[in-house]
Formats: structure tokens, C-alpha cells, sequence
């Protein structure tokens, strides 16, 4: 094979989304170089693998050779691919994101394979705005030099924190990496709320709405956390790591203040506090491989929602089987963060071997699985019988518990609402903010998540809608392009294993 | 009648001119309406010797030092194609190490066209003005 039939060889494979065809064209230690990859690939393994993802990642590929030259072994070629990205990433406006450039790509053969692959082009097409600015009002993580060196590009607020959520990645890329790899979150702005004293744990029960009389130390608990009017307030996930220390891991609320504010001047024997602990996320099915490198706890052995103290790198930590992707993965909890680029260093490190992909939360795979973030604002005015965990909470828990009589109340009345699961019938843009739904009986509902799963090939969404809507029943649905139909299924959309 | 030039000559003139950061030597390299493409430029594509003299005055006052080493260079019928590696301070910047392409087109009258390949992402212009 010439270099100039290898190289047109590689660009149909790759306009085929085939990774096996692509990889086979390298010789075993193969290497690919390309101006938007965070590092080379070799071998055709990692060449497979990966090229497959990045060619899947993007549609309507077509790539046209304008100049060849060859010599020998040797070929230079200035071409132009276009394409655009698949997937919600793309424009606030929900049209896609065009990624077309013009380059020059250099290949070297050996034996009738290409031994190395070059593609030099400037990626500044491909994104044109520059990282999000950031302001002082809200705190950074301690892994913020972490992130900013991943090429983290959009942060939202949580906790009065920023929160690292999109990276320099097209989103089927992190998709991938957490279904098939591993992937490393900062979500060193999920805060714990810790409780110690004689009463923490009766305290903890008190808070919830979900019967934690049974929790003991070493479990970790999803918890719904409701007012004193019986709305939801959060869903954190509760870990009891050390005997007389329990951590409320909650989300985008406000719970130590809460619970603070609760204990104050109450005959609670609890000492409420934030301490100075920020977790990170390894999620993915290779996330056991990973902390394993530099964990010394039996972490196959841990339970889903389990936590157990240790070390990390070589620093005190709590680990526990939790995430927020749906499927496998650790959190890990350092005790201080005073050391936590040391412990993000470490973890990079570690997992060189397993192609660990730094990204934000995959929203995407969330949503597939029926995992949300219910918060006091993100999931306003709802009560936890109308979420999509409405069977944890239990009203006839012998503990006396905040928000118990209005949701006695909200029981005797009838709830009136339900979370479902929506397949759009178009492709929607970014859900900014909730879109209004009408069901066929007229009543108005919320569409309160809205993503592309990749798994499916369609748009899909969680709304809350009134009681009566029925599984396979279609509602129209008011976005800010437009509107379209949904049909409305069940949650999660996807298996654990899909 | 003028004689046909060397693709891969001129390609290796021009990186050799740029790393002296010599103006008369570049503009004396460019043809007769040619199209210049650097992505540090701006605007990235320039057209004619008004501009083109234009960018290369930009660039011998922003640029410190630039070095740039051509590792593999092909020629085919009045094109050529080569890989190499930038050396770059721009003034008041730090060096910065970028791997570039770079594609030439020439006829009778020197380069009908050059464009550089380069990763240009986060990093600051050759010029800060725009070239007219």
C-alpha cells in the first residue's frame, strides 16, 4: 500500500466511524498525532479504540485531499474535513456545531502500514470561544489548576463553587470513556455536611424523609431532604465513615446551613460543620483497576454504597461505591485539602495506563440512567412523592422527621403530579432553563431535563407532568426553537450494562 | 521568458527567511497575487504584496525570535509539502514549541501561495492589529 492509499484508506474508515478498519491500516505500534488530542495514540489498541470514538463523535464526515506528494515511504498531504459534532454540545441555539478545518497531515510507512500519522491543523475553528471567565465571588475547588490544565472550558456554579462541566472534549468522547474507560470528575464542590455527637445520628434520621434507622458505620445512603412544607430540598448521599463522623455529600443546597440552623438552640447533642473535604469522582468500568494502583484497601470487595477509610496516594481518605454516572465508579473523599493537586497528580498518573479522560459530570449518561440532581432550586415546588425516587421516602418511619406533616397532608389530598421519562420526536437544543409541556388532557407540565443519549440515537428527557399522563400517551412540548411532540416512557431508558 | 521555480526551494527560503526574521528577503520570495496563510495572523489569510508586506512588517516587530526548523520537505509539480517544528518568542511572551505543516504553491514569479499549519489555540497573534 502507498502512503497515498493508506492515508485515503484511513479517511474513509474514519468517515465510516470504523476503528477496526482505521487501526488496521497502522503497523502494531502505530502512532497517531493530531493537533486536538490531549496526547498521541499507539499501538492499535489504543489506536482502535480511540479513533473509533473520535470519528463517532462527529457526522456527516467528509474529508477531500486537495495536494499529495509522495516519495517512497513518505507522504504529505494538505487536505479539509468537514463535519459536526453529534450530540447536545453544540450552539445555545440547538443547531450543531460545525467542525470543519483544512490540514496538513504527514504519513510514514513501513512494511505497507502506516507507522506514524501526523494531522497539524489549528484548532482554534474548531472552538471559538476561549475558557469561561470566572469571578472571585465564588470559590474554586482545590483541583481548579487540575481542571484548567484539562482544558476545561464551561463551569457552572454549585455551592457557591465552580464546577467544572465541559472540557475541550466532543461530548461522545467523555461518553465513551465513562461506558467503556474511566473518567476523572472534580466535584470537589459536593459539600459535607458533618455530623458528630451523641444525637448524629438520630439527627440524620430527623432531616430525612427516607427511614436511615438502619444505616450503620461504613454505609452510604441516597437520602431525600425535604422542608418543613414537604418540598424537596436535595438528594444527597449519606456516608458514615468513621464511627462518630457522619457526611451529608449533598448537592446544589445550602444543607449544612440547614441543619445548622435546625440544631441551633434545639436539645440536639450534634455538632454541625462543613470540614475541608472535597471529592473526587473515578467513574467508569476501569475505575477499580485505577484506585487499585494506589489504594492498599480491598476495594472489590466494597459493596455499591459502601464507604471505607484508608488511603489515597498516600493520603488519609474515605472511598466509597457512589457516583453520579449511573453505573461503576468511586468517590473519593480526602480528609484535607491541603494536598489535593498532589492527589489529582496521582490519580492522572495512575491512570496513564487506562486512558483516564478528565471530564465533567456526563449528563447525558445521567439522564439514560434516571440519575438526577434534585435540588431546592433545579427541581423547585416538587415533592418527593412526585420525584423519580418517590419510594424512599417513608412517611410511617418511627423517627419524626421535617417536612412529616405536610407530607401526611400531601398524601391524604392525593399527589397530584409524576416524574416520567420523555423520547423527543426532533432534536431539542440545551436545556437552560425547564420547558413547558401540555398533555392531551391539556394540563401544563415541566420538561426539567433534557439531553441526546447516544445509546438510543435520540433527544430524551425527564418532565413532571400530571398524575394521570400515561406511559406511551404524547405531549407537546415548547422549546426555545420550537416545538415538538414527546412521548412519554419510563425511567431509566437504558439498562446498567447498555 | 522566466524560469520555473523550485517549490522546495522556495518553501526552504521562506522558513529560512522567517527565522532570520529578514522582511526584504520574504517580501522578495512573493508572487504575483499570492495568498499568505499563517493563523496568527489577522486576518489569517492575506492577499497580495500590499498585505502580504504588511504581515511581514506585523511580524518581524512582535516576533522576538523565531526559529523554524523544517524536518521533512516534498515536492510535487509546482507544489510542496513539509513538517517541521516552530521555535517562537513572541515580545513580552514566553518561547512557545509548535509543530507546524506548511504548503506552498509557486509559479514563474515566486510563491502563489503559502500556508502555514499550526495549532494557533490559546495563543497569542503575530499581530495585534488588523492587516490592511
Amino acid at each position: 500500500m502507498t502512503p497515498g492509499e493508506a492515508f485515503q484508506a484511513y479517511c474513509d474508515a474514519f468517515a465510516a466511524g470504523d476503528g477496526t478498519a482505521m487501526a488496521e491500516l497502522f503497523t502494531d505500534d502505530g502512532l497517531f498525532e493530531a493537533s486536538s488530542l490531549d496526547a498521541p495514540l499507539r499501538g492499535r489498541r489504543q489506536l482502535e479504540r480511540q479513533l473509533g470514538v473520535i470519528a463517532s463523535a462527529s457526522t456527516g464526515i467528509s474529508t477531500e485531499i486537495r495536494l499529495a506528494i509522495e516519495d517512497g515511504e513518505r507522504g504529505h498531504f494538505e487536505g479539509c474535513y468537514q463535519a459536526e459534532i453529534v450530540g447536545t454540545g453544540g450552539k445555545l441555539d440547538g443547531s450543531a456545531q460545525r467542525i470543519d478545518f483544512k490540514f496538513v497531515a504527514i504519513v510514514e510507512m513501513h512494511a505497507g502500514r502506516i507507522a506514524c500519522l501526523r494531522e497539524i491543523f489549528d484548532t482554534r475553528p474548531l472552538h471559538p470561544e476561549e475558557r469561561q471567565r470566572v469571578w472571585p465571588m465564588n470559590r474554586r475547588t482545590p483541583y481548579w489548576d487540575g481542571t484548567v490544565a484539562a482544558r476545561c472550558k464551561e463551569w457552572s456554579v454549585y455551592n457557591n463553587m465552580y464546577f467544572p462541566m465541559i472540557y475541550s472534549h466532543m461530548p461522545y468522547e467523555d461518553y465513551r470513556a465513562l461506558l467503556d474507560g474511566v473518567t476523572l470528575w472534580d466535584v470537589g464542590l459536593e459539600r459535607q455536611t458533618q455530623l458528630r455527637g451523641p444525637d448524629a445520628h438520630a439527627f440524620l434520621d430527623y432531616l430525612c424523609c427516607r427511614d436511615m434507622s438502619a444505616m450503620r458505620p461504613g454505609d452510604c445512603r441516597y437520602a431525600l431532604i425535604c422542608d418543613d412544607l414537604g418540598m424537596i430540598m436535595g438528594d444527597p448521599v449519606v456516608l458514615w465513615p468513621r464511627a462518630d463522623t457522619i457526611w451529608i455529600s449533598h448537592g446544589n443546597t445550602d444543607i449544612t446551613l440547614w441543619a445548622r440552623g435546625i440544631a441551633m438552640g434545639s436539645d440536639w447533642e450534634v455538632e454541625v460543620s462543613e470540614p475541608d473535604v472535597a471529592p473526587l469522582q473515578i467513574q467508569g468500568p476501569l475505575a477499580l483497576d485505577l484506585l487499585a494502583r494506589i489504594c492498599p484497601a480491598d476495594l472489590a470487595a466494597m459493596k455499591n454504597y459502601s464507604c471505607i477509610e484508608t488511603e489515597v496516594a498516600g493520603q488519609p481518605a474515605v472511598v466509597s461505591r457512589t457516583g453520579w454516572s449511573g453505573g461503576f465508579g468511586f468517590e473519593v473523599f480526602p480528609f484535607s485539602s491541603a494536598r489535593a493537586m498532589e492527589l489529582w497528580q496521582s490519580i492522572l498518573d495512575a491512570g496513564e495506563e487506562f486512558d483516564l479522560k478528565v471530564t465533567g459530570p456526563i449528563v447525558s449518561r445521567a439522564v439514560e440512567r434516571g440519575v438526577t440532581d434534585t435540588g431546592y432550586y433545579n427541581n423547585s415546588d416538587m415533592n418527593p412523592f412526585e420525584d423519580l425516587n418517590a419510594r424512599l421516602v417513608d412517611v410511617d418511619k418511627p423517627a419524626v422527621f421535617v417536612g412529616k406533616q405536610a407530607l401526611e397532608r400531601i398524601l391524604q389530598e392525593g399527589v397530584k403530579r409524576r416524574s416520567v421519562g420523555l423520547i423527543f420526536d426532533a432534536p431539542v437544543p440545551r436545556l437552560e432553563w425547564f420547558w413547558e409541556s401540555i398533555d392531551p388532557r391539556g394540563n401544563l407540565g415541566q420538561v426539567r431535563w433534557a439531553v441526546y443519549s447516544f445509546t438510543l440515537g435520540k433527544y430524551i428527557g425527564i418532565a413532571l407532568v400530571d398524575r394521570a399522563v400515561e406511559i406511551g400517551e404524547f405531549l407537546k412540548v415548547e422549546h426555545p426553537r420550537g416545538v415538538c411532540m414527546a412521548e412519554v416512557t419510563v425511567v431509566p431508558f437504558v439498562g446498567r450494562g447498555d | 521568458m522566466k524560469t520555473p521555480q523550485d517549490p522546495a526551494r522556495l518553501l526552504e527560503d521562506y522558513a529560512n527567511a522567517l527565522s532570520r526574521l529578514d522582511r526584504q528577503a520574504l517580501d522578495g520570495l512573493v508572487g504575483d497575487h499570492m495568498l499568505l496563510e499563517i493563523p496568527f495572523l489577522k486576518p489569517g489569510r492575506l492577499l497580495g504584496r500590499t498585505e502580504i508586506a504588511a504581515a511581514h512588517r506585523e511580524i518581524a516587530d512582535n516576533l522576538e525570535a523565531i526559529d523554524c526548523r523544517i524536518d521533512h520537505n516534498l515536492a510535487g509539480d509546482g507544489h510542496a509539502i513539509a513538517g517541521g517544528r516552530l521555535e517562537v518568542t513572541r515580545r513580552g511572551d514566553i518561547p512557545r514549541s509548535l509543530e507546524f505543516g506548511m504548503v506552498v504553491e509557486c509559479d514563474d514569479s515566486g510563491l502563489r501561495r503559502l500556508s502555514l499549519y499550526c495549532d494557533s489555540r490559546n495563543l497569542r497573534r503575530w499581530s495585534d492589529k488588523t492587516i490592511q
